[in-house]
């Protein structure tokens, strides 16, 4: 499960350590979302004990029995009673262990790591899809249920009698219970509705990320832009997608260049596997695209403000420095 | 003719959704040249451009961004690099129904990269859902050839959303 922590009156460098605690606990197996506290609901607020903005978020968090983390440089303020505090000047490990006590509080355990991944993604749809060489190498009739598929591997598409069996099928692509066989002549009547194959897998693993075991560490390369037109819930998916056309790199690197949460970007990789088009390093070196011969000219202040903006009104989310 | 401000560009060959996908991401009633097809309508296609389509998106205080659609036809081959000229990117729509739509793909590369050879390009592919034979590996393979690290999305020109993915991807390949 996803955490969703907000922080108030934070300061950049206690936000620093904050995400760097996150990052540690990333590792064992939690999931945390760090934004500006905005009133909705949150697992955690961190606050600046002695800022005024933040206690008011913790005086309305505590009403709502949010659990809260005070930061402190120095004698408690009276107000900061109750709930967790923490002297900001402490190294990060003390971070990690008041992040996780907090979070043990409200019953809030880590995702099991990695050592089921390999009996969970033998049968999970999707990464059956990503692994078998077999199953990404011909087109195929897929069925969960009482609902079909035609995943054409050679054309890129999924056919489905109709919108709402697409939805279903990919709403199920992170579940066990998958029927996979080749297609043959007399299937491939199944006509309906017919979509890209590649916005298909990302969006259904996107929305199951956390059902999905993490992908693997190893580094990898996309030789092909994914056909992301219809993948538009999760814009995170192109900067994936371009940083992996650019240069090897893994999903921790990914997660760390990007800021975007680890499991998305495994979410993400399980899917452009699936669709064959993600590559280890030692099998896509040398047949990658070129990056053009010209080199762009240095970005002027103005072009990053215009960029900014174009990034903003077209829902670009830009990574974060 | 002269052309200024910040702006996009929308190019492709007649029946590729052009003059639609600048109406889904256009904040301002697009201007456009449209008259009759001579011989008769083509499917649902009853009007072509005939100049240039033209439509303002508004970006934060009221700043333009300029988009233009250049005419699919080949006699107006003279104004593309007017318009080109100083654009941010070019958006290729093409018709998946098409049978040459790779060949197709390769007319525009080799029209835009004889203008400028290193303007960001994206290609988006139009009603593939009505072609069941539709695939994007001839057209990665022409990508290839070029050496083009565009990205290449199948989208509905009617979609807001999924025309600007394709200006997304238009963004992060400047």
């Amino acid at each position: 499960m996803k955490i969703v922590l907000r922080v108030a009156g934070v300061n950049e460098r206690a936000e620093q350590r904050l995400r760097m605690a996150c990052k540690l606990l990333e590792a064992n197996g939690y999931r945390i979302a760090i934004d500006p506290w905005d009133g909705t609901k949150c697992d955690v607020l961190v606050v600046d004990g002695q800022d005024t903005y933040g206690l008011h978020a913790l005086g309305i968090a505590r009403r709502r029995s949010v659990s809260t983390i005070a930061l402190t440089s120095g004698p408690v303020p009276s107000d900061v009673q109750g709930g967790q505090f923490l002297d900001q000047n402490e190294p990060v490990l003390s971070w990690v262990q008041t992040l996780q006590y907090t979070l043990s509080e409200r019953a809030i355990e880590p995702k099991e790591p990695g050592p089921n991944r390999d009996a969970s993604a033998s049968a999970i749809g999707l990464c059956r899809l990503a692994q078998d060489p077999d199953l990404k190498s011909m087109d195929l009739l897929a069925s969960f249920g009482d609902r079909r598929m035609i995943v054409s591997v050679s054309k890129g598409r999924v056919i489905a009698k109709s919108e709402a069996d697409l939805l279903q099928l990919r709403s199920q692509l992170a579940e066990t219970g998958w029927n996979f066989s080749p297609l043959s002549g007399a299937q491939t009547d199944l006509h309906g509705i017919s979509a890209s194959l590649d916005s298909f897998y990302t969006e259904g693993a996107l929305a199951a990320a956390e059902k999905l075991p993490l992908y693997s560490s190893e580094k990898l390369r996309l030789l092909d832009w994914p056909d992301l037109g219809a993948a538009i819930k999760f814009v995170g998916a192109l900067t994936i997608a371009k940083i992996l056309l650019q240069r090897q790199a893994d999903m921790h690197s990914i997660s760390e260049e990007t800021k975007i949460d680890l499991w998305d970007v495994s979410a993400c990789l399980w899917a452009f596997a699936a669709s064959g088009l993600l590559h280890s390093h030692a099998a896509g070196a040398g047949h990658a695209i070129s990056t053009p011969a010209t080199q762009p000219a240095k970005t002027s202040r103005k072009d990053a403000g215009l960029f900014a903006r174009l990034a903003e009104r077209f829902g670009l989310v830009l990574q974060r420095n | 003719m002269h052309i200024g401000g910040v702006k996009l560009v929308f190019a492709g060959p007649v029946g590729a959704g052009k003059s639609t996908a600048i109406r889904a991401i256009a904040d301002t009633e697009p201007v456009s040249t449209e008259m009759p097809l001579v011989d008769g309508a083509i499917g649902d296609k009853t009007t072509t451009t005939v100049a240039l389509d033209f439509a303002t998106v508004i970006l934060d205080e009221g700043a333009p961004l300029f988009v233009y659609g250049l005419p699919g036809q080949q006699h107006f081959e003279f104004i593309y690099s007017i318009v080109i000229e100083g654009a941010l990117g070019v958006v290729v729509l093409l018709n998946g129904r098409d049978l040459d739509v790779s060949n197709q793909c390769e007319r525009w590369l080799h029209t835009i990269r004889g203008i400028n050879k290193s303007i960001p390009i994206v290609i988006g592919v139009t009603q593939t859902d009505s072609n069941p034979d539709f695939t994007l590996k001839p057209i990665r393979e022409v990508l290839r050839r070029y050496q083009s690290p565009a990205p290449a999305f199948t989208v509905d020109a009617r979609s807001r959303d999924e025309i600007a993915q394709l200006v997304r991807a238009l963004l992060l390949a400047m």
